[in-house]
C-alpha cells in the first residue's frame, strides 16, 4: 500500500515499548468496536480524524494499484462517524437491529516513527461478519494505514486512518461496520 | 394478448396472468423475485432486448479510455472512440470466448485476447491473428469476425446500449419522461461528471426490488428510514405519511415504465420568482450556476426543478436516481447531492448495486467535495439511508422463496386519482401517495415478458 512511503519512516521493532502500545491500542478498537462500545471508541480518536477508505478497481498492473479513482467507501471526520454511531444505534436501525456479530481479526502489525515524530502502523485487518441466520460469514480484507496524535494524558489517538479494501466488489450487504 | 398466442407459460405450466394480472388487479406473485426460469426469461426478453444503460460519458473522457460493464449477465467494454463516439462491445474474443479486457478501466485501443493472442480494436474490428496462414490456411474473413457491437446512444451523459437493432431509437425508448430527466441529469452548458468509479457491492436479493423501490415508493420513508430521521439526518424535513403526500408528485410513462416520483412541492411560503433559488438550494446545484439557469430554463423547467429537487426515479428496466439533500453529522454541511443507481441482475437471488456520485462539471471544487461526501455516507454501501433499504429487500427475499412465498402477491392497490390535464402516456399523481409508479413498473414487465 503506498500511501504512506515507509522508506521514509523509521521501524519500530516488535517487543519496543512502543509497539507493544501500538498494538495493543488496535486489539482494544477491534474489541471495541465488536462489541458496539462505539462512545469509548469515539473517545480515542483525534477530533481532527481523517478516515478513509477508497473504492478498489481492477486495472492493468501498470496503472497502479486501482485506489486513486477519486470516489470512496468512507470519506469520514469526526462529525460523520459521531453521526454513524448514532444512526446505527438507534433501536430502528434495520440493518443493525438484531446486530451483525463481527470479528475484527487485526493482524500483520508494523509500527514506525516519521520524521516529525508520529506514530504510524500499518494492519491487515479481516472482517468476519456473521448476521441473520447465515452459517456463512461475510468477509472484508483490508490493509490499514494508521497514524497516531498524543492526548493530553500522552494516549494514543487515531488521527488519520486509511483503508485499503481488496474487494472490487464488495461481499457485504451494507457497510456500515467500521473499519 | 393472449399468453397462448406468446408462448408465455412456465415449464409447470404457469401463465404471465398468475404472475402479474392483466385483469385490473393490481397484485405480483412472490415467485418473479426467486425463479430461475422467470429470471432467464428477464435476461432474454428484459436485458438483451431493450436499451440497458453501461456508463456516464465522463467516466471515458479521453480517447481509448474504456470500462467494464454488463448488459444483462453479458459482459461489454465500453470505449471512447477516436471521433469521441462509443462503442460498446461483447467482452468476449470471437474464437473462443474468453473476455478480451479483464480491467475495470484503463486507456487501450485495441484488446487482445489471452487465449490465442486474436486483436481487436476499440471499434470491435478483428485486427489481428497470430500464424493465421499456418493455422487457418487461406485466412479467415476476418471482417466477420469482428467483437459484436452494441448499438450505443447517449441522453445527458447517460450512456445506453442495445442489442437490438429493432428497437426504437434512445431518444424514442426513454419518450416523454425527459422533461423530466432535463431538470435532473441536464443542467449547465457542461454537463455533470462523475466523482470516481462507481461502488459495487452484492444484495442477496432480486434485481428488481431496487427498482420497485426507487420508482418511486414514497409510503416508505416514515418506517423505513426512522433511524435516519430521529438521528437528525433529514433537518426540517418531516417524513409523517401525511407530510409526505403533501408534497408527493409522481410522474408515470405508464407503456415505457420509466417514472420519476418529488418529494417537494411549492408552498404559499415559496414565492414563484424563488422557485428556481429553492430548488437549486434543495438539488445541490451550485450557486455559481443559477444565473445561467435563470437565463436559460423555461418556467416550466423551473418549475419541474423544483418539485424534482427531492426526487428518485427509475428509467426501465434497472436505472434509478435520487436526488436529495443529505445532512451527516455536526460540521459537515447539509448540502443536496445526486446519485445514480444501476441494479445489475446477478441470478434470480442476487443482485449487484453500482453507485455513482454525479457533481456538476462548473461547480466550484469545495461544493463538490461536499456533495461526494455528503452522498456516500447516505447512499451506497455504507450509506445511512440505503443501508436500511437494503436489509428490508434482502428480507423480502427470504421470504419469498418457498412455496407460500412463491405463491404470495405483494399488493400495489393504492390508487391514485390522475391528474386529468396531463397527456398521455404520461400519468401525473399530485399531493398523493399512491402504488401508480411501482404498478406500472410491473405492467411493463408483464409487457416485455410477453416476448
Amino acid at each position: 500500500m503506498a500511501n504512506i512511503d515507509t522508506m521514509k519512516l523509521a521501524r519500530v521493532a516488535r517487543g519496543e515499548e512502543l509497539y507493544s502500545e501500538v498494538h495493543e491500542w488496535l486489539d482494544d478498537e477491534a474489541a471495541l468496536l465488536d462489541s458496539y462500545e462505539f462512545d469509548e471508541w469515539l473517545s480515542r480518536l483525534d477530533p481532527a480524524i481523517n478516515y478513509l477508505m477508497p473504492v478498489r478497481e481492477t486495472v492493468l498492473a501498470k496503472d497502479g494499484l486501482g485506489l486513486d479513482g477519486g470516489y470512496s467507501h468512507f470519506e469520514e471526520n469526526f462529525g460523520s462517524l459521531a453521526f454513524r454511531v448514532k444512526h446505527q444505534t438507534n433501536a430502528n436501525c434495520w440493518s443493525e437491529n438484531p446486530r451483525s456479530r463481527c470479528r475484527r481479526m487485526v493482524s500483520n502489525v508494523r509500527v514506525f516513527v516519521g520524521e516529525g515524530g508520529e506514530v504510524v502502523a500499518k494492519s491487515y485487518l479481516l472482517l468476519l461478519r456473521s448476521r441473520g441466520d447465515a452459517a456463512v460469514p461475510e468477509l472484508l480484507s483490508c490493509e490499514r494505514e494508521d497514524t497516531f496524535s498524543r492526548g493530553d494524558q500522552a494516549q494514543l489517538k487515531l488521527a488519520n486512518r486509511y483503508i485499503a479494501v481488496d474487494q472490487a466488489t464488495l461481499g457485504v450487504s451494507h457497510l456500515l461496520t467500521l473499519l | 394478448m393472449s399468453d397462448k398466442k406468446t408462448g408465455f407459460r412456465l415449464s409447470d405450466g404457469t401463465t404471465l396472468d398468475e404472475l402479474v394480472p392483466g385483469n385490473g388487479e393490481r397484485s405480483v406473485a412472490g415467485r418473479i423475485m426467486s425463479d430461475q426460469e422467470v429470471y432467464r426469461l428477464e435476461l432474454e426478453r428484459i436485458f438483451d432486448k431493450t436499451w440497458i444503460f453501461v456508463a456516464h460519458e465522463s467516466e471515458i473522457p479521453e480517447k481509448d479510455d474504456f470500462v467494464t460493464r454488463y448488459i444483462g449477465e453479458d459482459p461489454v467494454i465500453v470505449s471512447r472512440l477516436k471521433d469521441g463516439g462509443f462503442s460498446v462491445l461483447l467482452n468476449s474474443c470471437s474464437h473462443r470466448g474468453p473476455r478480451v479486457c479483464m480491467a475495470d478501466r484503463g486507456t487501450s485501443g485495441m484488446f487482445r485476447c489471452p487465449y490465442h493472442g486474436w486483436v481487436y480494436k476499440n471499434t470491435g474490428e478483428l485486427f489481428a491473428v497470430p500464424g493465421e496462414k499456418t493455422v487457418y490456411g487461406e485466412g479467415l474473413c476476418k471482417d466477420q469476425l469482428g467483437l459484436k457491437q452494441a448499438r450505443v446512444d447517449a441522453y445527458h451523459g447517460l450512456i445506453f446500449a442495445t442489442w437490438n437493432e429493432a428497437a426504437p431509437s434512445l431518444k424514442e425508448f426513454l419518450g416523454p419522461i425527459t422533461v423530466w430527466l432535463d431538470v435532473v441529469f441536464g443542467l449547465g452548458k457542461n454537463g455533470m461528471k462523475v466523482a470516481g468509479p462507481p461502488h459495487r457491492w452484492v444484495l442477496p436479493c432480486n434485481w428488481k426490488m431496487g427498482a420497485d423501490n426507487f420508482n418511486t415508493d414514497n409510503y416508505h420513508p416514515l418506517a423505513t428510514h426512522q433511524s435516519v430521521a430521529e438521528a437528525g439526518a433529514l433537518p426540517g424535513l418531516d417524513v409523517r405519511i401525511e407530510t409526505v403526500a403533501g408534497r408527493a408528485n409522481n410522474a408515470i410513462d405508464v407503456e415505457r415504465g420509466h417514472s420519476i416520483a418529488s418529494f417537494i412541492s411549492p408552498t404559499p411560503e415559496m414565492p414563484e420568482q424563488a422557485y428556481l433559488d429553492i430548488g437549486c438550494e434543495i438539488a445541490g446545484v451550485p450557486r455559481n450556476m443559477v444565473q445561467e439557469l435563470r437565463e436559460t430554463l423555461t418556467e416550466d423547467q423551473v418549475g419541474k426543478l423544483l418539485r424534482s429537487s427531492g426526487s428518485a426515479g427509475n428509467v426501465w428496466p434497472n436505472l434509478s436516481w435520487i436526488r436529495s439533500p443529505c445532512a451527516t453529522g455536526e460540521g459537515n454541511p447539509s448540502i443536496g447531492a445526486l446519485t445514480i443507481r444501476l441494479w445489475q441482475p446477478h441470478g434470480p437471488e442476487h443482485m449487484e448495486a453500482w453507485s455513482w456520485s454525479l457533481l456538476y462539471k462548473d461547480a466550484p471544487d469545495d461544493v463538490n467535495a461536499a456533495e461526494r461526501q455528503a452522498l456516500l455516507r447516505t447512499f451506497g454501501p455504507s450509506g445511512t439511508f440505503e443501508s436500511d433499504d437494503a436489509e428490508i429487500w434482502i428480507n423480502m427475499q427470504k421470504a419469498m422463496r418457498g412455496v407460500q412465498g412463491r405463491k404470495r402477491r405483494m399488493i400495489y392497490n393504492a390508487q391514485g386519482k390522475k391528474n386529468p390535464n396531463v397527456e398521455a402516456p404520461l400519468e401525473y399523481y399530485n399531493g398523493q401517495i399512491s402504488d401508480d409508479n411501482q404498478w406500472h413498473f410491473y405492467t411493463t414487465w408483464r409487457h416485455a415478458m410477453q416476448g
